[in-house]
């Protein structure tokens, strides 16, 4: 089974990132929003409406880019979101107002199969906000950008949320999910394992290294601790699974048995540790 | 539907191909057109009106080799460049996405018949002047301007299977390639095969009469024939099939493809 029992709670006007090692079920299940795909049993909904009876109407209100963006590589940029515009209704008023959003305006008149990927990815944008959609469905944008492109992509999420577009964005790149999105998924196996804002996730499993002489009875003091979740040995230090704003009460405990760390430091993960850990992918 | 077809109408519009095969199938009908007027017992069946039925007779015959082509790599493309994912994440209907192509492929081989009249007439004509042919009487009862309608939309129509059989083929393979090549590789495989069942005799003759190339050959020498009396279009064998029994059994033919096509594309899951 692809994707199991999955519900995910994307707050209006944030920007919200689904990360998920590669066959997770990431595309599957942003193709069954899509109505690209179908589930075996159950329903998908999207703004309280059900897919199955309503699709039409929910992709009104959404924009999509699924995968890598697809258009007819023998038309231009702007053909290309005319032909969008027949498909959607929109007035072509819009497609300028698009293309002006993304920085293509001056390329538009270009053959598709032209562009760079960087290009691609922004036609694709401009073509999901031409509907002008309250939610905003983005497969891996940065995909095929160079560093410039990976900056110009976040700067236009950050300015799509301003505008009170809500996005939704899968993306491999970790680094760029925890430095645009608000709150993130993680899925593996099918099934949501995490979801929550990126400090809390990463808050909930801090780490507190400590230096200390003799470190097997502080392990042991540190270990008793109900707060403590895990106390491992590394290079001579202890790593404690416990939360940073109890570091001045480890320092207390500790002293009280006259154990005195030469250093106490957080050692907050990254997410690309926190995903990795979660997912048991390899590095 | 008319999203889709608006749609459509801008790839036609921008898109090489169809212009590229409809001056091939010119050439190849004025080619074709001259070198049978090369002799003479035939030139009579040349000048007009006959001229224009002999067109559109070429442009029926061709049509298994030329019109696959477009009808393959329109639909299997969609697949192949993944614009498909991109179209129906914008409107939903798979059953009007799928339609909508196949009749702008179908528009573009009534185009291209209108453009082999045209080209057939100033054949016609130049056969004509040089042979200083005058314009044939038509048979007693016939219709000229009738039976040219008449043989426009046989020609379309038995054109309309090849085209049906490899949109649906890319469709349902989802490739241009498979479009293509089932597309033509059938219109081969079809006379190779009924070259020898009609050499078996009975009863593999009479399976070969219900290919669909007995129904679109005999559709349009029955057609041609009403104007056509002398020359080798103007054969009609006696095993060939009606006019109406053509018509009704290309009709089965082409609902048992479109209802495969659709019924696939409506049921399966867009992967590419």
């Amino acid at each position: 089974m692809a994707v199991d029992h999955l519900t995910l709670t994307v707050n209006r006007g944030e920007i919200f990132g689904f990360l998920g090692p590669n066959g997770a079920g990431k595309s599957t299940t942003m193709r069954m929003f899509l109505g690209l795909a179908r589930p075996t049993s159950g329903h998908v909904r999207i703004m309280g409406v059900d897919i199955t009876t309503h699709l039409r109407d929910i992709l009104h209100r959404v924009g999509a880019l699924v995968e890598n963006p697809t258009f007819y590589p023998f038309l231009s940029g702007r053909e290309n979101l005319r032909v969008v515009g027949d498909l959607t209704g929109c007035p072509a008023s819009r497609i300028d107002a698009a293309l002006e959003l993304v920085d293509m305006r001056d390329s538009a008149h270009r053959a598709f199969s032209s562009y760079s990927m960087g290009m691609k990815q922004r036609i694709g944008v401009a073509s999901t906000l031409l509907t002008d959609p309250d939610l905003l469905i983005l497969d891996e944008p940065a995909n095929g950008l160079d560093p410039a492109g990976i900056v110009e992509m976040r700067s236009l999420m950050h300015r799509l949320r301003e505008e009170g577009h809500t996005v939704f964005v899968s993306s491999h790149v970790l680094h760029e999910i925890e430095q645009v999105c608000d709150r993130i998924a993680i899925m593996n196996h099918g099934r949501v394992v995490a979801q929550g804002s990126v400090q809390e996730l990463l808050g909930a499993s801090d780490r507190i290294e400590i230096q200390v002489d003799p470190v097997e009875q502080a392990e042991q003091v540190l270990r008793d601790l109900p707060w403590v979740n895990s106390v491992t040995r590394e290079d001579g230090s202890l790593i404690l699974a416990a939360p940073i704003k109890r570091s001045a009460e480890i320092t207390r405990i500790l002293g009280e048995h006259d154990l005195y760390p030469a250093i106490i430091r957080p050692r907050q993960e990254s997410l690309e540790q926190y995903f990795l850990e979660l997912t048991g992918a390899e590095a | 539907m008319i999203g889709f077809l608006r749609s459509d109408w801008r790839k036609l519009r921008h898109r090489w191909m169809p212009r590229i095969l409809v001056l091939i199938l010119l050439a190849i009908v004025a080619l074709v057109f001259l070198g049978i007027s090369s002799r003479a017992r035939f030139r009579s069946d040349l000048v007009m009106p006959d001229g224009l039925v002999v067109a559109l007779s070429l442009g029926a015959a061709f049509a298994a080799f030329i019109w696959p082509i477009l009808a393959g790599s329109w639909s299997g493309s969609e697949y192949g460049w993944g614009t498909i994912r991109m179209a129906l994440t914008k409107e939903p209907n798979r059953i009007a996405f799928s339609l909508s192509g196949l009749i702008v492929v179908l528009m573009t081989v009534g185009a291209g018949l209108i453009l082999v009249l045209v080209v057939g007439a100033i054949a016609s004509s130049l056969v004509g002047a040089a042979t200083h042919a005058i314009v044939s009487t038509p048979p007693a009862g016939a219709n000229a301007a009738g039976v040219v309608i008449k043989m426009f939309f046989g020609a379309w129509y038995a054109s309309a299977f090849y085209v049906v059989l490899a949109y649906a083929a890319g469709a349902i393979f989802r490739s241009p390639a498979a479009g293509i090549g089932i597309g033509i590789g059938f219109a081969v495989a079809q006379s190779a095969v009924s070259g020898i069942f009609g050499a078996l005799g009975d009863p593999w003759k009479s399976i070969a009469l219900h290919f669909p190339a007995a129904y679109t050959t005999a559709l349009n020498s029955r057609l041609a024939n009403e104007l056509v009396v002398k020359g080798p279009l103007a054969r009609v064998s006696s095993d060939d099939a009606s006019i109406q029994v053509s018509i009704i059994a290309l009709a089965i033919y082409l609902a048992l493809l479109i209802g495969a096509m659709v019924a696939v594309v409506q049921q399966r899951d867009v992967t590419s």
